[in-house]
């Protein structure tokens, strides 16, 4: 993009003024070079993304539906089950994305600087979990933690604890399942970020005197944000969403709002409030978008830190 | 949405009785069936796993040597899919393997093209299906029940007889395990709450939720998926069940650990169902009428333990397997069927309330 911008300038330096009013051939070139590089993957993006959402958006309204249009499904919407349901997923979307991101920070660090093989070990075995079936992990979840799993086994056994705890079957089975599934996509969006990092930055800060945690303050997170804050989106969006997870890890004391959606879709048939409801979610996530482009600038995702 | 939100898509694979049974029930050779001969292909859309294999091995199979038209099985019946599959005139289904509640919500948005019962009864007598599965639009495949069940270590066979012993927490102290779905939740707390099962229907709403009030301080766990049972039973994470009777009577035999009762049982009624659309819906009856055999009936409930739509099959059975089937009229009697007509007219105000209810601590 660089070297066309300043071929631009460059181009606008030699016109005379008076002779700029429309678009030059140069500049309609160019404009046509982009637009046919770009007609197939927004092609794509219109039939996979764009209208689907349309359709879904216009069966909320009623559409397709022998009713006809309708705010109903909204109106449906607006019940206190909904918006409590709604409220917990919310929290735990942002619990698990907090907890994978200091989990993750760390690990990602320590993959990115650590110079053995061990390195190259730590990556096989993260990507090796992320092969493996969500049902099978949270069932393997369920052998470790329930009342005669391993941890409460190996608890009562040699008398640190009296009674098994509750470990699953509950919201902290929950949160425990779905940061345990998330923290890899944390991971390896982090590393690329960290990897970016040029050392030189860090050794020069700490040549000049800066303790390392100033360095670590004023230098390294700063530049790691981008790959955090796109980790965050991401394990957020996937957590938001889960289902299969939070259903069976919470013994039914962690509704989440697409159990409402399944039921809405498969026992109620009601497609207009399914997609009510979903267009609510998507309101609610774009909402944190804007939010995040707010505070942290959204494009900043796609900088490369360090460079 | 994928199989495992289905509360039978897991079903295990006990089917060496079913073999031992049904060896000697090929179709006989006298019968004519020249009236099945078709063309094409059928898919039937039914639950998956164990379930549908079955299905291929006993009818699917044998249908299409004898008629020429290949049965292919596909998962999950959905009417909300149907609908939409109706709407833009595209029907990938001939043949519907739906619950009840589903029959009744197709039927009210006009999805279904009606049972063909002439061809149905021109190959088996029309006394041995049973009429109260013989409807317009559906024909009875199978029943699920969810059944009273117990850790035998604790209890031995003396378990809890009724929903209210098995509410009692004084008598049976052990861990506690229901379904977390208000069908047959319902049921089940108006029964440990002392409604006798003739009286339940209609549910008065707000009771049932008075019942479940009394009921949830002594639930540990709520079950959203049939492939659940296995593991909490195996591993005694709970001793007092409502459990499905597949998984539980799969236990039984494996371990020895778990026994049950077919007192206060739930029975579920699933029905064929044809799609108003299907493009093979003139070979879908046909099947149908092919599936109400008694041989293949039996082999089906010897492998699986549901209730089928033949009446006729428990004639001539061993005692163990009467022991184990639902349908057998000794169990059947003491039994609670699911009133779908009911729950289709009261699914909507419910289901929103029963989440409601389920996720306040």
């Amino acid at each position: 993009m660089t070297q066309i911008d300043a071929s631009d300038a460059g181009i606008a330096r030699l016109q005379p003024e008076e002779r700029r009013h429309g678009p030059t051939a140069w500049e309609r070139q160019q404009r046509g070079l982009t637009l046919s590089l770009m007609a197939v993957p927004m092609a794509v993006m219109a039939l996979a993304f764009v209208l689907p959402l349309l359709v879904l958006l216009w069966m909320s309204f009623g559409g397709g539906s022998s009713e006809g249009f309708s705010l109903k499904g909204y109106g449906d919407l607006m019940q206190p089950v909904y918006l409590r349901l709604l409220g917990f997923t919310l929290q735990l979307a942002l619990v698990t994305t907090l907890a994978c991101a200091l989990l993750a920070y760390p690990l990602a660090y320590l993959m990115v600087n650590i110079r053995s093989r061990f390195g190259a070990w730590m990556g096989m075995v993260l990507f090796v979990t992320l092969w493996l079936s969500f049902l099978a992990r949270t069932f393997s979840w369920i052998i470790i933690l329930q009342r005669r799993g391993v941890v409460n086994n190996l608890l009562v056994n040699t008398g640190l604890i009296d009674q098994p705890l509750e470990l699953v079957y509950n919201k902290l089975g929950v949160y425990i399942g779905l940061i345990h599934i998330l923290l890899p996509f944390m991971v390896i969006t982090l590393i690329p970020a960290m990897k970016a990092i040029d050392p030189a930055y860090v050794r020069a800060a700490l040549s000049l005197g800066a303790t390392p945690g100033r360095v670590f303050r004023e230098i390294y997170l700063p530049l790691s944000l981008p790959g955090l804050v796109a980790g965050s989106m991401l394990v957020f969006t996937l957590a938001f969403g889960f289902f299969i997870t939070p259903a069976i890890l919470g013994g039914g004391r962690a509704p989440t709002i697409v159990l409402a959606i399944r039921d809405q879709i498969q026992t109620l048939g009601n497609l207009q409030l399914a997609a009510a409801t979903s267009m609510l979610l998507l309101v609610f996530c774009l909402g944190l978008l804007v939010l995040y482009d707010r505070i942290s600038g959204i494009d900043r995702i796609y900088d490369r830190g360090g460079r | 949405m994928t199989d495992f939100t289905t509360r039978r898509g897991f079903l295990g694979g006990t089917a060496a009785t079913a073999l031992a049974l049904g060896a000697g029930l090929r179709p006989g050779l006298a019968q004519d069936y020249s009236a099945l001969k078709g063309k094409g292909s059928l898919v039937v859309c039914t639950w998956g796993g164990h379930y549908s294999d079955e299905m291929q091995r006993i009818w699917f199979d044998p249908f299409s040597e004898v008629s020429g038209v290949d049965v292919s099985t596909t998962s999950l019946p959905d009417m909300a899919k149907l609908e939409v599959m109706e709407k833009v005139g595209n029907v990938e289904w001939d043949l519907v393997d739906t619950e009840g509640t589903q029959m009744q919500l197709a039927i009210e948005k006009g999805l279904l093209q009606p049972i063909d019962y002439d061809m149905v009864f021109s190959l088996v007598p029309k006394e041995t299906i049973d009429p109260k599965v013989a409807k317009d639009y559906g024909i009875g495949s199978v029943a699920f029940s969810t059944v009273i069940a117990w850790n035998s270590d604790l209890f031995g066979a003396e378990g809890p007889q009724t929903w209210t012993e098995w509410a009692d927490t004084e008598r049976f102290k052990g861990r506690r395990a229901l379904y977390a779905q208000p069908r047959p939740s319902f049921e089940i707390a108006l029964m440990a709450a002392g409604v006798p099962p003739e009286e339940i229907y209609p549910i008065d709403i707000d009771a049932a939720f008075e019942a479940l009030d009394a009921l949830k301080p002594k639930i540990d766990l709520w079950v959203q998926k049939t492939s659940q049972w296995a593991v909490l039973m195996q591993n005694g994470e709970v001793d007092l069940m409502g459990s499905s009777l597949a998984r539980t009577l799969e236990e039984k035999k494996r371990s020895g650990r778990i026994d049950f009762t077919f007192n206060e049982s739930i029975v579920e009624q699933s029905y064929w169902t044809i799609p108003k659309g299907a493009p093979g819906g003139a070979e879908a009856q046909k099947l149908l009428a092919w599936m109400m055999q008694p041989e293949g009936m039996l082999a089906y409930a010897s492998s699986l333990p549901f209730v089928v739509a033949n009446t006729a099959i428990y004639g001539d059975i061993p005692a163990d397997m009467q022991e184990q089937l639902p349908g057998f009229p000794a169990n059947a009697a003491r039994n609670l069927q699911i009133d779908e007509a009911w729950w289709a007219a009261n699914t909507a105000e419910v289901q929103p309330r029963w989440l409601d209810w389920l996720s306040r601590a």
